[in-house]
């Protein structure tokens, strides 16, 4: 049975950037990099449900062969639910885990500590209103710098 | 995210459908939370060499290609779906065969799923909460406290809320539009709520005008979607999308005039519609799950076809829709007010658990003692005018 | 009887479902919540009791979800192995409940939150039970998905710091693991067209060989992280024992069972024929060998526990690699018998953290003049785990080196050895625990900080933090007193139980019974 090249690389090319995320120490990032595995595993079923064909909507002269696979699309549909639920979990919990360490880092050593401080001076110069702490990125920036210092 | 492009030369209506609704409400949940975070969130930290975790990633996605290949390569027999156009016609009663699909022959997993959605709403709320389940959705106190948040929004011009709607709004825009803004029909009710620079009229009006139809619509998708592309998934996600335009162009307090239901609730009467709808047949000595059809003919409507599963769908819908509630009340509406809570008192360390026992006192905010400065109490003054 | 059964095995899922849904609308009524849990989970240890006594009459059921006949609907397939892990998860479901309704009374709900905690405890048992009698390998994923979304909330539960941290790494690495799962699930479709798997069972045999290792090795690693197999074990010591106690023990007792019970179904359904039986070894002499050297080096008792969980799966796949009748029935009891004990344990050790403050060791002493009756609740189980006859971990032990001797090979031998050693450190690690927890005089404690445990390894600060101590309430004893009567019950009754077990393994020594169940009729391709 045939498939799609485009499809395939596009699904290669969404697990490699997906698993390279997920490699990542930061939490935002593996949410990221979740997602594209996720939508990559998605486009993996859908490539496994064989040849394009028409939508598998019961209509009079539509044979069932000539329709595309509604079981693959109905085991997407579940999956992509089951990862939209999952990764809103995963954002209270970056969200939480932010409010509780100010950084999303999963472990810090004082070289990622290093780092972070030295880009949110940048952030500091390019926000004008970080000295007067009404700029609320950087103020927590500052926080969280006072914090692991 | 990449494959709405692709679906509809592939004969996926349902999933095109689902899919764009479910990454618009995915992006929803990611900017509601991400602009609270610092931007240097999304930094790379990691220790691993970068090269090494490029091959790592380049290496899977070449793995699983050949094998996705090699296993489509191999097919040996005619896949079972073939039988599934017939079955959803002669036993499903419809005719989206992908939605008879997910709600009647394999309704099973999407109980599950809806467990799965559920429970990741309980979660969402633990985590913002923490310690409680179900909360009152913040409104609109009494007419006279209105000035008052509207005075304490003030104080916070820069606070970066409601950022969607106040794009480009600059901070200068302040004291000139704010007598304007009290001059103002207002079209959602909880618009005033907003400091004058957040607020954007146009958006406030075509969401007035939007969003019942939008209701509409989703119920529209609800129940046509037995026969056409649709169902309970994106009739719920629709509905969704309408309570996040309301909040997003008036705020929080907008999200309890629209909906003021505890989301808990909803997710709750949600399964129980699903899983009574899965139970009932038990009792009428057939498999759990069975759908049975009526069919009827009604003065003035005409003929008309019911099919049980669609009393699941419904269930579904609840449940999409309650979720779609509490993403907004915890990771929306409890953020911001964590948030102004912070910047109101400065000094109190937040670690702990902030807003677990203040969370139902949004709606008798003037018994809240709020340290009012002079230009604060001006702003009051000019407001209740 | 079939239309008895047809109606008894969706109601253990529904059940708990249902329940949770009266949770959630309850939200404002603890009570009310509490009563719903209780009620729903003894109905399905009912349910369950008599699924038990039914199945083994007739071999087991297949019910075919909305009326559509298999392979197109879903079905739920209960046999003697689904029955048996049904009725001992809901007791011990049960158990853990109660218990933590004691605690919950106790702490005032700063602990275990109760408008959170019942209904994603709840679905987390649906999620549990579903696993368990699902005859369809996507629905498993989906049970998969439900017992693990909501043992992230679970795990995260109060929003701690320990448990945040703790609980990133866990959803990673259980994502990876249902990433993987789907994968397989789509490679499988891909390759033959079904997802039943009864059919599965039929076709994938046709696939060629190189395609099905491909395809089982996939399905074994997924299972695996779950299973928590060397060396995807990783990460079981570093989240579970964060959590709240009660939590802990049914993580500890139940979840990496369902990945076992995977591992069983995958080796003997969906892939019969043992071809790797080689690896299997292997891998189960690593995880009982390096896990249970991991336990004796930890100084805080749940992260001891958490290393000798990790360690014991190493004996159930050992049963597994063996093969036979006789190893498998082994296998079962010894799950049965691992998910009481570990799951008591963690109970009593929960007691053991109000009583005394702290499960760090060289802070812990005394206990036994203080409360005699946890000293012998962690007693009977740590003897029990560690193989002391007649307790049935003995038993379980004794006969997965019976059924190994009876395929002798030089790699079982060693297996047998480890298993052995295993069975001896365990008993010295928990021994050592008892003894410094409950034996040494109090002031002991705190006056010389025994050499020893300075140097093993730091526990985390979440859980060697000294808290108040607080007195047991009455419930949580009584909940963890049931568990320590049903492990001894399970040595008492090892007669019967161990006989069903076996002819439990009998059903799945080749695919034929499994299928005959879904397909009663035949004519399956």
């Amino acid at each position: 049975m045939s498939a799609s090249l485009v499809l395939i690389l596009l699904m290669a090319v969404l697990y490699a950037g997906g698993v390279y995320l997920l490699l990542g120490r930061s939490m935002t990032r593996m949410l990221l990099g979740f997602l594209l595995v996720g939508n990559a595993t998605n486009l993996l079923i859908l490539i496994i449900a064989g040849p394009a064909g028409l939508a598998p909507i019961v209509a009079d002269g539509v044979e069932p062969s000539e329709m595309h696979d509604p079981l693959p699309e109905a085991l997407i549909l579940t999956a992509i639910v089951i990862t939209f639920g999952v990764s809103a979990f995963l954002l209270a919990l970056i969200y939480r885990s932010w409010r509780i360490a100010r950084a999303d880092v999963v472990t810090s050593d004082e070289a990622d500590v290093a780092v972070g401080g030295a880009d949110s001076s940048i952030d500091d110069e390019e926000s004008s209103e970080a000295e007067d702490g009404s700029g609320e990125d950087t103020e927590f920036e500052g926080r969280a710098e006072a914090k692991t210092s | 995210m990449a494959w709405p492009l692709s679906s509809p030369c592939r004969g996926a209506a349902d999933l095109a459908l689902t899919q764009a609704l479910v990454e618009t409400v995915t992006l929803v949940t990611f900017v509601l939370v991400l602009r609270r975070l610092p931007s240097a969130i999304g930094q790379d930290h990691g220790r691993r060499h970068r090269i090494v975790r490029a091959v790592i990633g380049v290496g899977v996605g070449i793995l699983m290609s050949v094998v996705a290949v090699v296993a489509l390569g191999s097919r040996i027999a005619e896949p079972i779906s073939l039988k599934f156009p017939e079955l959803a016609y002669e036993g499903g009663h419809g005719r989206n065969v992908v939605n008879v699909l997910l709600v009647d022959i394999r309704g099973w997993d999407t109980l599950g799923e809806m467990s799965v959605l559920v429970v990741a709403a309980t979660g969402v709320a633990s985590l913002v909460f923490l310690s409680r389940r179900s909360s009152d959705m913040p409104r609109l106190g009494p007419e006279t406290e209105r000035p008052r948040w509207f005075a304490h929004r003030k104080r916070m011009a820069q606070a970066p809320i409601e950022a969607t709607a106040s794009a480009g709004v600059t901070p200068d825009g302040a004291a000139p539009s704010q007598e304007k803004g009290n001059q103002r029909t207002p079209w959602l009710l909880a618009g005033k709520t907003l400091a004058p620079e957040n607020r954007s009229i146009i958006l406030e009006v075509v969401v007035r005008l939007l969003f019942h139809s939008a209701i509409i619509v989703s119920v529209y998708l609800l129940f046509a979607g037995h026969n056409i592309p649709g169902g309970g998934f994106a009739g719920g996600l629709v509905a969704g999308l309408a309570f996040v335009a309301r909040y997003l162009a008036a705020g929080r307090f907008e999200l309890g005039e629209a909906a003021p239901i505890d989301a808990g609730k909803l997710l709750g009467f949600g399964v129980l519609f699903a899983g009574g709808t899965a139970l009932v047949p038990i009792f009428f000595g057939v498999d759990a799950l069975t759908s049975t059809w009526f069919e009827a003919e009604l003065p003035v409507i005409g003929h008309l076809e019911f099919v049980t599963s669609t009393l699941f769908d419904i269930g579904v819908y609840l449940v999409v829709v309650g979720l779609a509630l509490d993403i907004l009340r915890s990771l929306g509406a409890e953020i911001d007010r964590q948030q102004e809570e912070d910047h109101g008192d400065e000094s109190s360390p937040d670690d702990g658990i902030p807003g677990a026992h203040k969370v139902n006192t949004l709606s008798h905010t003037p018994d809240e003692p709020t340290p009012d400065t002079p230009a604060t109490a001006n702003a009051t003054e000019r407001s209740t005018r | 009887m079939n239309a008895l059964m047809n109606s008894l095995i969706p109601l253990v899922v529904l059940l708990p479902l249902i329940g949770a849904a009266g949770a959630l609308v309850a939200g404002r009524r603890p009570k009310l919540q509490v009563t719903f849990s209780i009620t729903v989970l003894s109905l399905v240890v009912l349910t369950s009791a008599v699924l038990v006594y039914l199945t083994d009459q007739t071999g087991g059921h297949a019910v075919t979800v909305g009326g559509w006949s298999a392979p197109f609907g879903i079905v739920l397939v209960v046999d003697r192995l689904s029955a048996l892990m049904l009725l001992i998860s809901s007791i011990v479901l049960l158990c853990v409940l109660v218990f933590s309704v004691g605690q919950g009374m106790a702490d005032g709900d700063r602990e275990t939150p109760v408008s959170i905690y019942h209904p994603s405890y709840l679905i987390l048992a649906a999620g549990v039970f579903n696993a368990f009698i699902a005859g369809d390998l996507f629905n498993l994923y989906v049970s998969f998905e439900i017992l693990l979304v909501a043992s992230y909330v679970l795990l995260t539960l109060g929003g701690t710091q320990a448990r945040i941290k703790a609980g990133i790494t866990y959803i990673i690495v259980s994502l990876v693991s249902s990433m993987l799962f789907l994968a397989s699930i789509a490679m499988i479709y891909g390759a033959t067209g079904t997802v039943n798997i009864a059919q599965l069972s039929v076709r994938l045999g046709e696939l060629p060989a190189d395609i099905q290792l491909v395809l089982q090795i996939m399905l074994l690693v997924a299972f695996g992280i779950k299973a928590a197999v060397f060396p995807l074990s990783f990460w079981l010591p570093d989240s579970y024992p964060t959590a709240p106690a009660p939590v802990t023990a049914v993580f500890a007792g139940l979840l990496t069972k369902v990945g076992v019970y995977a591992i069983i179904r995958t080796e003997t359904v969906l892939f019969p024929g043992n071809t790797l039986q080689t690896v299997l070894l292997v891998v189960a002499l690593l995880t009982l060998v390096i896990g249970i050297l991991g336990a004796v080096a930890q100084s805080d008792i749940k992260r001891m526990l958490s290393f000798t969980l990790v360690s014991h799966i190493g004996y159930m796949i050992f049963g597994i690699a063996i093969g036979t009748v006789a190893g498998m029935g082994a296998t079962i009891y010894y799950v049965i018998h691992h998910i009481t004990v570990q799951t008591t344990l963690f109970l009593a050790t929960g007691l053991v953290e109000r009583q005394g403050g702290t499960t760090a060791l060289n802070r812990l002493g005394g206990l036994l003049k203080a409360s005699p009756v946890i000293a012998v609740l962690f007693f009977i189980p740590a003897l029990n785990l560690g193989g002391i006859p007649p307790f049935s971990g003995f038993i379980g032990k004794l006969g997965l080196f019976e059924a190994g001797a009876q395929t002798p090979s030089p790699l079982i031998w060693v297996l047998i050895g480890a298993g052995a050693l295993t069975s001896l450190l365990t008993l010295y690690a928990l021994m050592r625990a008892w003894s410094l927890a409950f034996w040494r005089p109090k002031r002991e404690a705190h006056e010389e900080e025994s050499p020893a445990l300075d140097r093993i390894e730091e526990a985390p600060e979440e859980t060697s933090a000294v808290q108040e101590t607080k007195a047991s309430p009455r419930i949580m004893i009584g909940a963890t007193v049931a568990m320590v009567t049903v492990s001894v019950a399970l040595t008492v009754f090892a007669g019967p139980l161990y006989s069903m077990a076996t002819r439990a393994a009998e059903t799945l020594e080749s695919p034929a019974d499994y299928i005959s169940l879904v397909f009663p009729e035949g004519g399956v391709s």
